[in-house]
């Protein structure tokens, strides 16, 4: 049975775009067409604003928090080609970095795992990405570009979790890594964009290059998300398109992807989800319901559940 | 595992209802939607037609959760006790897991017990509402775990009938209760009672003999002829007793031979006098008549299947138990004008399952009971342990565990994801399949930390269980959380414990620039405890003998102290901005009326004065200048800096002076 935990009325002027939740799930931040981002402090079930930050000069289309061992950071996207880091500071929310080298509107960021660094990844619709890496000692930033990365644009970006693929119960090696502060893990993310492809970046010494063009949807990719690791030397990244199909890749060795259509649905989908675990996806779309899909013990996906917003009035029914 | 029929939630929200709307996993458990539109290339860049109309929501939707209430709390706790025990057995014998059972059973009905005092005591009709829920709940699951106890669990006896009466008088209870209640006011007049019959009859259908005769001697006519008669039948009916030493077969034919004769004596009209003791005779043999009549007043299906059984099938064993368990279904539906099992309800129809070993439907239904699944998840466990489990054929070994797996898999992440019962589930998890393991790092790193007691726990139980990188992780946190409060003693503790280097240093600045600004150190009975972790960070050890030098030089220690300050000048950790003030604390060993600091030493201060200090002043001027002081931060020594190289430059060469003079004196 499922049902409302809590309702926040976000307070914005116009319809908001994303909504994220931090770290430890204390506080939400919601981005809008008003052009503003609010942040909430909504522990144990409350709801209090505690900023209401104004400095994009367009619709704000995502946001991303930064793991808490940086501080509490946020950073921002929109439609002005801005890409900003906010930062509290004594309680007060204000504006740690700006970036300014899109051409076009920037449609997501997303930090990277917190092994890593701070570093966020921006995709746009000049069709580059950006990578910002943050020198936590000097708080001076380097950026790096991929340009072309996806003809007329990219529109979602997911890092690959930073245990992957094996390195989830060799503690040894990891430890090491991060004592000596360096990382012998690759990084890399994935990108959707409006050239109807997948693509998995990863890092080669000081360049990012692409290391494979997954190519089956037909139609603007929508969202991408690769699946949390728990410790398993496989790995996962569900993608969704205008084609109203969410497909599932599957690798075991990071080399080959192999497909799965995991549904095709009655109209566009506009974004999928997994839990922290990983172990179920949440696909949400056009035809205004959520539905959740969880893989059984043989490989095969069903759909668990559904959430499906109602029109009638006050109608709250399991 | 699930069924094919998916669970469906609505959800009302006005402007989603008109625009659409999307929603993602923002936790392991939670969803979060709000309305949404999508853009294209096409949308015009202007405020949409919803703007400023409608309240826009962020919804957040979750599985309910109930056990994080206070009394179900201590249930979850308890179990999760048993089920380690478990887990953790090295005999396997029947009566471990016969007496595992009945813990189980016992922290249940304490539950029960509980959440009944919760509703007497109380108050709220909120509270009220929910715990009557929770009692039906956990009401239905302590009888089918009964159920399953003496079916599946117990392997020890072979027939079955007389635990299914104790099950059905534990559930059904009015009848003894009525008794005991006659028995111990001992009435002559008991029959007058409207209630005696009923009593008597209920007891019959329990099979309580002995209890009926008892009653029976009550009964103002007891000493008729027709009561005797009944006396004396009750007494000499044979009783099935697995132990007894009798075969199943030379019991049968001892029944039949009894019944048969109690049949002749109904037939000939003996008990006709007595009507109700007629009735009761009549269900002793199995009347069709008299067990339809009962049949009707029953509340639910099973009620007198235990019975029923007593008296017509007593060795029956558990593999025969459905077919009987159907038929007398199909008997007691028809009784009651119902077709087949349509208006059953789903206790009745898990009864039904756990009796005819149909475990692959009681398992998909005991899923769905509202509870989180602990009931699932604990009597599977159990199961598999005892090696009781079959879901359909018996190829199916292997897929058990991973149900198994996998139901612990999803009840430690469930626990994991809701505060207060996060060490629980790690315990889950411990004993899920390797998922369940990397699944603990991950959430484990996610429990939100609220003070530092609860972030030395995080770091203890990821200590114990091995997960490294947790510890760090946290330990940086804590210290970004400390400084954002102020509060430095513990961000530089949190530091430490992190041996983060990165994390460490900037702390150590911290306490540095406070001196240089204020003149005073932060807590110094901290400072003085560090001993061997300073060498963790160069910065923090550039803290600490720094801080060593005040202490000699409160000590009046000024030769020592003055020894390190050389030392220390020399070192190459110094930070650039602490120039100014560890130069100017040589100023008062410089002119000491004693000199001190010999020339050697004296030419090393000159030389970083002039290397060092003098550099430092000259860049943070020009930083200024360009700044024009809006930083604001003020760096006491930089701003009497001129002053300051004036200072220095005269103790030293007055120094040195002294110096080169008691040295050149010493020598001859």
């Amino acid at each position: 049975m499922v049902s409302v935990l809590q309702t926040i009325d976000s307070g914005h002027e116009d319809l908001i775009h994303g909504a994220e939740i931090d770290y430890y799930g204390l506080n939400l931040a919601t981005c809008s067409s008003d052009n503003s981002i609010k942040i909430f402090d909504i522990k144990n079930g409350g709801q209090r604003l505690k900023a209401d930050l104004k400095g994009h000069g367009g619709p704000v289309w995502q946001l991303s928090w930064a793991h808490p061992k940086f501080g509490n950071i946020l950073a921002s996207c929109s439609y002005d080609r801005k890409v900003i880091l906010w930062k509290e500071n004594n309680g007060e929310w204000t504006k740690y970095y700006e970036y300014n080298n899109h051409d076009s509107s920037v449609n997501s960021v997303a930090f990277a795992p917190s092994e890593y660094g701070l570093i966020l990844a921006c995709g746009s619709s000049d069709g580059t990405i950006s990578i910002l890496t943050c020198n936590t000692e000097t708080g001076m930033f380097d950026v790096k570009k991929i340009t072309n990365a996806h003809t007329i644009g990219c529109n979602a970006l997911s890092w690959c979790p930073s245990s992957l693929p094996d390195a989830a119960f060799d503690q040894r090696s990891k430890q090491n890594a991060s004592t000596n502060g360096t990382q012998t893990q690759i990084k890399r993310f994935v990108s959707g964009g409006c050239d109807n492809t997948v693509k998995i970046w990863k890092e080669d010494g000081d360049r990012w290059v692409e290391e494979h063009k997954l190519e089956v949807h037909s139609d603007w990719i929508r969202d991408v998300a690769w699946a949390p690791s728990i410790g398993l030397p496989s790995s996962r990244i569900a993608s969704c398109s205008q084609d109203r199909r969410v497909i599932i890749w599957n690798t075991d060795d990071l080399s080959t992807w192999t497909p799965t259509i995991l549904n095709t649905f009655d109209d566009v989908v506009w974004n999928v989800s997994w839990s922290l675990t990983g172990n179920i996806l949440g696909v949400s779309g056009g035809d205004n319901k959520i539905s959740l899909w969880k893989e059984n013990n043989d490989g095969v996906w069903s759909c668990i559940s559904e959430d499906a917003e109602n029109a009638k009035e006050h109608q709250r029914q399991m | 595992m699930s069924s094919n029929d998916v669970a469906v939630c609505h959800i009302y929200d006005k402007l989603s209802s008109k625009t659409g709307f999307i929603g993602k996993f923002v936790t392991n458990e939670e969803i979060s939607l709000h309305g949404f539109q999508p853009v294209f290339y096409s949308t015009k860049d202007a405020p949409t037609k919803y703007a400023n109309t409608d309240e826009i929501n962020v919804i957040h939707v979750s599985e309910n959760f109930i056990l994080d209430d206070e009394i179900l709390r201590s249930l979850v706790a308890e179990s999760c006790n048993i089920f380690y025990n478990l887990q953790s057995i090295k005999t396997k014998s029947n009566d471990v897991f016969l007496q595992t059972s009945r813990v189980y059973r016992s922290a249940i009905r304490a539950t029960l017990n509980k959440l009944q005092e919760a509703i007497i005591d109380d108050c709220g009709e909120n509270d009220i509402k929910k715990y009557e829920s929770f009692i039906t709940i956990f009401y239905s699951i302590e009888c089918l775990w009964h159920l399953c106890e003496f079916l599946l669990i117990d392997r020890s006896t072979m027939s079955v009938v007389p635990n299914l009466l104790e099950w059905t008088k534990f559930h059904f209870p009015s009848p003894s209760q009525s008794a005991a209640e006659m028995l111990i006011n001992k009435d002559r007049d008991l029959e007058f009672r409207e209630s005696y019959w009923e009593t008597v009859r209920g007891l019959i259908l329990q099979g309580q003999i002995d209890i009926v005769r008892a009653l029976l001697r009550f009964h103002s006519s007891s000493e008729t002829m027709t009561f005797q008669l009944a006396e004396k039948e009750l007494q000499t009916m044979p009783v099935f007793n697995s132990h007894g030493g009798l075969s199943i077969q030379k019991f049968r034919s001892q029944w039949s031979f009894w019944s048969s004769a109690l049949e002749t004596k109904l037939d000939s009209g003996l008990f006709s006098t007595e009507i109700e003791l007629e009735n009761i005779m009549k269900l002793i043999v199995g009347d069709k008549q008299a067990w339809m009549q009962v049949c009707q007043d029953s509340k639910c299906w099973y009620e007198y299947f235990a019975g029923f059984l007593f008296f017509t099938q007593p060795a029956v064993r558990y593999f025969e138990l459905g077919t009987f368990a159907d038929s007398w279904l199909g008997r007691w539906s028809s009784t009651k004008g119902m077709r087949g099992y349509t208006e059953l309800k789903s206790l009745d129809l898990m009864v039904l399952a756990t009796l005819k070993n149909d475990m692959a439907e009681l398992i998909s239904s005991i899923q769905d009971m509202g509870d989180n699944k602990w009931f699932v998840v604990h009597i599977v466990d159990l199961l598999v342990h005892c090696d009781q489990l079959r879901i359909s054929d018996e190829s199916n070994g292997p897929s058990v565990v991973a149900l198994r797996e996998c139901l612990i898999f999803d009840y430690g992440t469930m626990l994991m994801s809701h505060g207060n019962l996060w060490e629980i589930g790690m315990d889950y998890l411990k004993f899920s399949s390797s998922e369940g393991l990397g699944a603990r790092e991950v959430l484990l790193q996610r429990v939100p930390i609220k003070n530092d007691i609860q972030a030395m726990k995080i770091i203890e139980i990821a200590r114990i269980n091995g997960i490294t990188s947790v510890e760090q992780e946290v330990c940086r946190v804590m210290v970004k959380r400390s400084l954002f409060l102020e509060n430095y003693g513990n961000a530089l503790e949190w530091a430490i414990r992190s041996r983060d280097n990165i994390y460490v240093t900037k702390v150590a600045n911290i306490f540095l620039n406070h001196y240089c600004n204020t003149g005073k150190m932060m807590h110094k009975d901290l400072l003085s405890n560090i001993g061997a972790k300073m060498f963790i960070a160069p910065r923090l050890l550039f803290l600490i003998k720094y801080f060593d030098f005040h202490q000699f030089y409160r000590a009046r220690a000024f030769s020592q102290a003055a020894e390190l300050l050389v030392n220390l000048l020399d070192s190459k950790i110094i930070p650039e901005f602490f120039w100014p003030s560890l130069l100017a604390d040589t100023i008062p060993l410089l002119e000491h009326n004693e000199p001190i600091i010999p020339t050697k030493e004296t030419y090393i201060i000159m030389h970083h004065l002039e290397s060092d200090l003098i550099p430092y002043l000259a860049k943070t001027k020009k930083e200024r200048e360009n700044k024009k002081e809006q930083e604001g931060e003020l760096n006491l020594m930089n701003a009497c800096s001129d002053d300051l190289v004036q200072l220095l430059r005269l103790a030293c060469a007055r120094n040195l002076s002294r110096a080169m003079i008691i040295e050149n004196t010493l020598v001859r």
